[in-house]
């Protein structure tokens, strides 16, 4: 099986089967549409993904590679999709790792990790108040008073001019 | 929603640890009533409301042509609001008036704690527009409607999101919701509804 050399931001060289690096979208465009397969020993660097992130979605990859493509798809088509077992046992990290992953499920468009992470933030936020919504994540409170409850009028569009309308002549 | 099918005299209101919370879970520190006799004074009613715990406004509202009259108070304690919103039957000058829990967004404490009491960066604002989106995809509307109450950032994405979705609403979504979910969802989209349909 042909090994692809992936370069995290910080310079480290993860050693991985293209099936595995395949699971993310990206890559698979790089291999088969750049040709780069085609090269001994493709390097690619990764420079929105730390050593730390891609070790974690190379360990999710490798679980996943040989996902049925049809179920794969088929799960981004719904977005309610519940979590498996070993993924939420893999997702059960700290805020900033997660989200960390989550950015480079995006960049690597890898959809069923990205669908996977999202639902666990989003197990975080339901049956919650806003007060305790912020609390979990930190989030301070931006809204003046004025707006927290009355939101601001949406600007008028200004009424055109009958006399300009039906012209003035 | 359950709030408009069910009986409208019960109370969205809850008593834990002799604290009144509204259906928001928000403590209830402000009472309201709006049938009470006009020709009650404040200083009456003040005095009376005085009776429960130390009391910080009162407000009266009339109108010349009705007999009643609303009107809110404000207490200091929450246990103090507790206790006046726990009896039943308010009488003042031998005359009997409803008081209840004035709305979660007109309670005091409804917009919970200050800044300052938070600690640390928050690390899911680190995220994109489009993974936060993608978050937000996964929610309920009440649970999506709550995290849009967090900040304006969510809010904005929520509203992006959102907006093209909710030109004809099914009323059924509503039903678990609480009033002021719905108030919240309405303020942000009523100008985009063309549509509403269900019971």
């Amino acid at each position: 099986m042909p090994v692809v050399k992936l370069q995290s931001s910080d310079g480290e060289i993860f050693h991985t089967d293209s099936e595995t690096a395949k699971c993310s979208s990206t890559i698979k465009t790089l291999l088969d549409d750049c040709g780069l397969e085609a090269e001994n020993d493709p390097l690619i660097p990764l420079p929105n993904v730390n050593s730390a992130i891609l070790k974690k979605v190379l360990i999710w990859a490798k679980h996943h590679r040989n996902d049925n493509e049809e179920e794969t798809g088929g799960e981004s088509a719904r977005p309610m999709v519940d979590i498996s077992a070993w993924d939420a046992e893999f997702l059960a990290m700290d805020q900033g790792t997660l989200f960390e992953l989550i950015l480079a499920a995006n960049y690597l468009d890898i959809r069923s990790l990205l669908n996977a992470a999202c639902m666990t933030v989003a197990n975080m936020i339901k049956g919650h108040t806003a007060e305790e919504i912020r609390k979990t994540f930190h989030i301070t409170n931006d809204f003046s008073p004025s707006e927290e409850d009355l939101l601001p009028k949406e600007p008028e569009v200004p009424e055109e001019d009958e006399a300009t309308e039906y012209g003035d002549i | 929603m359950a709030y408009f099918v069910s009986n409208p005299t019960e109370p969205n209101y809850y008593f834990i640890d002799s604290v009144a919370y509204t259906e928001d879970h928000v403590p209830v520190k402000k009472l309201c009533w709006c049938d009470a006799p006009s020709k009650l004074k404040e200083s009456t009613l003040c005095s009376y409301f005085e009776l429960f715990g130390p009391v910080l406004e009162i407000k009266m509202f009339s109108n010349n042509s009705s007999m009643f009259q609303s009107g809110y108070v404000i207490y200091d304690n929450v246990k103090d609001a507790a206790r006046a919103l726990r009896t039943c039957n308010h009488k003042v000058n031998g005359i009997e008036f409803l008081v209840e829990a004035s709305d979660s967004w007109d309670q005091p404490d409804a917009y919970g704690s200050s800044p300052e009491e938070l600690q640390g960066p928050s690390l899911i604002l680190g995220l994109n527009d489009y993974c936060l989106e993608h978050i937000m995809a996964k929610l309920e509307l009440q649970d999506k409607v709550r995290f849009a109450k967090t900040c304006l950032r969510i809010r904005a994405i929520f509203k992006r999101e959102s907006a093209r979705l909710h030109t004809c609403v099914d009323l059924g979504q509503f039903r678990n919701m609480t009033v002021w979910d719905i108030r919240y969802y309405f303020q942000l989209f009523g100008a985009h509804i063309q549509v509403l349909y269900g019971i």
